[in-house]
């Protein structure tokens, strides 16, 4: 209940996060990024990766899955974050390693 | 959660929190409740007030304890075999609540002939196949009842599956075949093995194994079985403390059990609260980003043999009797959902545009792929493996292999920052110059600034609304997600290669509205409650579904949330009553105490006027009480069923309250759905000071290990490196792997440094001093902690020997305002056989007094800890 | 507007320090100070300048079979202790410059506009709550939420309690509500569970109540909490004597001369 009562914090503390950062192969250090270039380039990497890894069929059967890129989720997101994680990754690019930490 | 959903039919808890407030009894076990769900526990201390005799079963007297009447101290791993003494004091004494065991149970039940049970093959059970080290569960199903697909695979039982597929199992039987003796004196019946499988469960091998004294198991055994019967419920309290371990689903089985006999499930003061750690780790099972299934719990396809056409993959899942009668309904309507007017019955409504599994696809099946350079990129939400997962060494060292990692988060946490002030790095194993790793961190919005919905720990959906805008480019994930949708179906607009045509079939027309083309949250919500396709009418109810494409529906479980354009159920705030009806909602139907049926007897009568909840209204012919009916409203008591050739729940009769099973009632017994067996069995923890004192086989024998140079285990039993127990745990103070609290001022004060308790014998023996420091190692890692000697531990007395526990909260890391050793790094990877949770409750360790070596030199140390003894 | 008070019952209380957050996030305190005690799981120590409520942790010997409730013992007690507003109040009698101040809520306040620093009010608290905040030595401690309640709401500390261990209202009703519970609570076995508003001593009863089991000094609540002012009084009335006989002695004195004068 300590949590709760620290909410306010949690939403205004000077180390919260406010720009995109992004760190460069073999980089020692952060730099700034705009949000619209970063989300570009995220769906770039997504679109590639699944491109050489995507199975469409083994054994002549439909498989339509890579394993090559997954995703972790917390349990503190919302069930419409949780829904469309799901339908995009799952339903439309046949990632199947999304695992989240309710797994019990 | 198999455990629940195997024994009941859903695998969510069956009653509401503040319905605790009724009980005669609790145990809380598995779970230190005060701390880490202290709002929930209010309802503990009011039926504490009201004169219920609250248990805690707790290696460590926690704040839980500290608030109980009876607090029994046991060694950690030893649950089953406590649980299993409750059981067997039950049967042997007569405690059952017999007329609710014989008619809402499947004691009756008669088992093949050629089941063996643990007792009779030394610690397993028939059907093991020591090559492929797993089971073949035929031999456990009921005399008479014929497995379809001729014996073949069977559900729930599928290699590559993690069970938490429906939740159930079961399917592979016919109802209307099964033979029965409701006098329980078959000796093959459900009752009568179960009383030999639980026989050597006794006084005495509890105090001797679990090291709590015969007369204080006495008197919880006798406190919480008197709370029984037609005037009475006790119920069960479980947290992680039960699940994190490599026998976790059977540990909650034994709950199960235990409740059945005593008649306590899905009735007021009764049933098992599943305590679910964050906002929405229910949400997250029920609307899952897991591997193994599709929203409401229907299975993702696996690749195999019968899972490429629709029709043979429904027939599989199908079953004739009980709620998932209704599979297909559920199924073609989520792909109405997913996939819109693209889904038709020509192309078995997109069936295979859905990906096909085909291994281990969990956290820690992608993860071992990840750390072998199998994977190429990782999304990570509102998680910190780097501090929060097992072997974290072993974590951290895999996402330097990846080509491009995502990390969406409120603040730069542990993961996103591998590469730069990992420990890995300090020890010179990783570099920054050596990782091609291209890492992105996304600013998150926190809950208060997003719209969206949870879904707690008693299947509750509440939805919030938006008090503040997040700041800078800070941004829900489910703008990341749209967005990030738009572009990537902008991608394969015009590529009609086949591994497009699901994507560019996928609806993705959510309106947007404000500066920041934030999705409508509500839309995302309508659209899982479902609507018909034609007229796009919001669906009311889930007996509204259709199994000929003509409903859409995201999860079939949570319809009803929305039953109409302007009526977000979840967002309601007028509680009427106790049970809070009228706040939110609760899926299923709005149901607040699940199976409730079974709070009447047979006859549709309550079983007495003090625990009435539901009943049959002889003049309106309907069920009425102070809960929604978990039950078809007009199916009155006298109905007899008809399992032998009717269809849906209606088969099931006017008196079988468990309607998701094909049999209507509650499980003592698992014929099909379970890993590591029907019934549960104590095996000691994978890494164990102690050898089983009931069979040979030592360990659960369908729990993977994932051994490996980078994932190495202790001897078990008995590794005199690593001669003590060792637990990790939360305190209130603090949230998971920390990200949220230990960047907080005033929670990083309260609770400012890891610490690791001892008791003062352990203390004495090898000389650590309080406030001072400790080191403790396992075989994946060394780490230190500040002591502090507790009386609140304490060592136990196991089999003549005495065995000391090590306490450990997994809280820091190494950003932050307070930082401290990543205790995670200690645990195994290691995965329980359903449902693929590591174990950590239960293993073995060292300690010492002092710091640890930094550097190169640790694990040099470590090297060293490891040579054979 | 009534006369208000807290009922802190620690029979209730679970630790969990909501309270502490609570007060802090609602008054703008800052940590003061990140260090690890070792004290069980209190790592704030006391009530000071820039803790306005503190959970302390009373920890005994636990004995399988018995939980912390259990009417035989008491093994692990949680205690959230507060400023107490005294009924005749230490530091606001001290106070040279009036800052302290009585509400009408019957708290004691201390306006920061006025306060100089000058630390009386510290020396002169009873129950040693009173501080000097480190920055600038103004005296700081709970204001009894004078501002929630002049707007009509409970105070933080009250509102974050999630087994409602500490009690806030009309100050004659929640001793009602003591008595019953402390009737109760014996009834149940805790014979050990006290009342405490240290209405029998000079302080002559507080705003913060509390309901503990065992011994109120292990949870810093002194037997006989004095008002210093108290011995203030006679001090004033012995020098107010010796005054008095000084001035008669003078008189007397010019007295006798006269009459010599006139001899």
């Amino acid at each position: 209940m300590s949590q709760g009562a620290d909410t306010f914090e949690l939403h205004t503390h000077p180390g919260r996060l406010k720009k995109v950062k992004y760190r460069r192969p073999s980089s020692r250090q952060w730099e700034e990024l705009d949000q619209e270039t970063a989300m570009d380039m995220v769906a770039d990497r997504l679109w590639e990766s699944r491109e050489r890894t995507f199975q469409e069929t083994r054994d002549g059967e439909s498989l339509m899955q890579t394993t090559a890129i997954a995703h972790l989720g917390g349990a503190t997101l919302d069930i419409e974050e949780n829904y469309l994680i799901k339908k995009l990754f799952t339903a439309g690019l046949g990632m199947v390693c999304l695992s989240n930490q309710a797994r019990i | 959660m198999p455990g629940l959903g195997t024994s009941f039919g859903r695998g969510g808890a069956t009653t509401a929190q503040q319905d605790l407030s009724n009980s005669d009894a609790i145990i809380i076990m598995g779970s230190s409740m005060a701390e880490n769900h202290p709002v929930g526990f209010q309802w503990v201390m009011e039926a504490r007030e009201r004169g219920a005799k609250i248990i805690h079963v707790d290696p460590r007297f926690n704040r839980t304890s500290a608030m109980v009447d009876i607090w029994v101290p046991l060694r950690a791993g030893s649950d089953i075999l406590f649980l299993g003494g409750l059981i067997n004091y039950v049967l042997k004494n007569n405690k059952e609540f017999r007329e609710y065991v014989v008619h809402y149970t499947n004691a009756a039940t008669i088992l093949r002939d050629d089941f063996r049970d643990t007792e009779d093959l030394d610690g397993f059970f028939s059907g093991w196949d020591a090559e492929k080290a797993k089971y073949d569960p035929e031999s456990w199903l009921y005399k008479g009842a014929p497995s379809k697909n001729g014996g073949r695979e069977k559900a729930g039982h599928s290699e590559a599956a993690a069970g938490h597929g429906k939740d159930r199992g079961g399917e592979a039987q016919d109802a209307g075949k099964f033979e029965s003796d409701i006098s329980l004196d078959h000796p093959r019946c459900v009752f009568q093995v179960m009383r030999r499988h639980f026989s050597r469960y006794t006084p005495e091998m509890v105090e001797r194994y679990c090291g709590v004294p015969k007369e204080v198991f006495l008197k919880v055994a006798e406190t919480f079985s008197s709370a029984s019967g037609p005037e009475k419920t006790g119920a069960i309290c479980y947290a992680v403390g039960w699940t994190q371990h490599s026998k976790g689903v059977q540990i909650i089985r034994s709950a199960a059990i235990l409740q059945l006999l005593l008649g306590n499930i899905g009735r007021p003061g009764g049933g098992i609260l599943a305590l679910r750690g964050h906002a929405s780790i229910q949400g997250s099972t029920d609307i899952p980003t897991l591997y193994d299934i599709l929203p409401g719990y229907l299975p993702m396809p696996f690749f195999e043999a019968d899972s490429h056409k629709l029709k043979d993959y429904i027939k599989k899942h199908k079953a004739r009797t009980g709620s998932w009668s209704g599979f297909d309904k559920y199924f073609i309507s989520l792909m109405k959902a997913y996939y819109g007017n693209a889904a038709t019955k020509e192309n078995d409504y997109g069936f295979n545009w859905l990906p096909r599994v085909t291994g281990d696809h969990s956290h820690f099946g992608y993860w071992l792929d990840m750390a072998d350079g199998k994977m190429e990129g990782l999304f990570v939400m509102g998680q910190n493996p780097a501090v929060g997962a097992s072997n974290g060494r072993l974590e951290r060292k895999a996402l330097a292999n990846l080509k491009w990692l995502v990390v969406r988060d409120m603040v730069e946490t542990e993961t996103a920052s591998f590469w730069l002030d990992s420990p890995e790095v300090e020890r010179g194993e990783l570099s920054p110059e050596s990782i091609a790793t291209e890492v992105f961190l996304f600013p998150a919005a926190g809950t208060a600034e997003k719209e969206g919905t949870f879904t707690n720990t008693q299947r509750l959906l509440q939805y919030r609304e938006k008090p503040v805008d997040p700041p800078g480019d800070a941004r829900s994930d489910t703008w990341f997600m749209f967005h990030l949708g738009r572009r990537i179906k902008e991608k394969a607009r015009n590529d009609p290669r086949p591994r497009n045509a699901g994507l560019n079939a996928l609806t993705w027309d959510y309106p947007t509205e404000g500066k920041h083309a934030e999705p409508g949250v509500e839309s995302v919500l309508k659209e899982i409650n479902g609507y018909t396709v034609a007229d796009h009418k919001q669906l009311k109810h889930i007996q509204a579904l259709k199994n000929d494409g003509s409903t859409a529906c995201g999860a079939w479980i949570y319809c009803g949330v929305f039953p109409e354009d302007e009526k977000n159920r979840a967002n309601e705030r007028n509680p009427q009553d106790l049970l809070g009806h009228g706040w939110g909602f609760v899926w299923p139907n709005d149901c607040r105490i699940i199976y409730n049926r079974a709070s009447a007897r047979p006859d549709g009568k309550p079983w007495s006027e003090r625990k009435k909840l539901v009943w049959w209204d002889e003049e309106k012919k309907q069920w009425a009480g102070l809960d929604n009916a978990d039950y078809p409203k007009d199916l009155a008591p006298e109905t007899k069923d008809n399992l032998k050739n009717g269809k849906g729940v209606e088969a099931l009769g006017g008196a079988r309250p468990f309607t998701l099973h094909p049999d209507g009632v509650g499980w003592l017994y698992v014929a099909s759905g379970l890993k590591d067996g029907p019934l549960p069995t104590h095996y000691e923890p994978l890494e164990s000071p102690v050898a089983n004192p009931l069979y040979k086989q030592n360990a659960n024998p369908a729990a993977l290990k994932r051994e490996r140079p980078d994932n190495p285990y202790a001897n078990s039993p008995g590794d005199p490196r690593f001669p003590h127990v060792l637990s990790t745990y939360r305190l209130t103070e603090h949230h998971t792997a920390g990200g949220m609290t230990r960047t907080l001022s005033h929670l990083a004060e309260l609770q400012p440094e890891l610490f690791t308790e001892v008791s003062p014998e352990l203390a004495d023996e090898i000389g650590l001093t309080h406030g001072d420091w400790a080191t403790i190692s396992t075989p994946r890692a060394i780490i230190e902690a500040r002591v502090l000697v507790t009386r609140r531990m304490r060592p136990l007395w196991i089999d003549g020997q005495r065995v000391h526990q090590v306490g450990l909260p997994y809280h820091w890391g190494y950003k932050g305002r307070v930082k401290g050793d990543v205790v995670n790094d200690l645990l195994a990877i290691s995965e329980e056989p359903n449902v693929r949770i590591m174990e950590t409750k239960a293993l073995v360790c060292d300690i010492q007094p002092g710091r640890r070596p930094h550097g190169r030199e640790l694990l040099k140390e470590l090297e060293q800890k490891m040579e054979p003894a | 507007m009534s006369v208000t008070a807290f009922l802190t019952d620690s029979t209730l209380c679970i630790g969990c320090k909501a309270c502490e957050v609570a007060c802090k996030e609602w008054n703008g305190i800052g940590e003061d100070g990140l260090d690890w005690s070792g004290f069980s799981y209190d790592n704030t120590g006391a009530v000071g300048a820039s803790t306005w409520r503190h959970v302390k942790f009373v920890e005994h010997a636990p004995e399988p079979g018995f939980g912390g409730n259990a009417p035989e013992l008491n093994s692990w007690a949680f205690s959230s202790d507060v400023c107490k507003h005294c009924e005749e109040a230490g530091c606001l009698e001290a106070c040279p410059t009036g800052a302290i101040i009585r509400t009408e809520f019957g708290g004691v306040y201390v306006q920061p506009d006025i306060c100089n620093g000058c630390g009386y009010c510290v020396v002169a608290c009873p129950f040693g709550v009173v501080d000097k905040n480190r920055d600038d030595g103004r005296a700081f401690k709970c204001t009894f939420c004078y501002d929630r309640q002049k707007a009509g709401l409970v105070p933080a500390c009250v509102k974050a309690c999630p087994t409602e261990s500490i009690k806030f209202g009309e100050i004659e009703n929640l001793r009602g509500k003591a008595r019953e519970r402390m009737a109760e609570l014996h009834l149940r076995g805790m014979t050990d569970a006290t009342f405490y508003d240290a209405s029998d001593s000079s302080v002559r009863g507080t705003h913060a109540m509390f309901i503990v089991r065992g011994d109120p000094r292990s949870y810093n609540l002194p037997p006989k909490p004095e008002v210093p002012t108290i011995y203030l009084k006679k001090a004033w009335t012995s020098s107010a004597i010796g005054a008095g006989l000084l001035l008669a002695g003078s008189l007397l004195a010019f007295l006798f001369e006269n009459r010599g004068d006139g001899r």
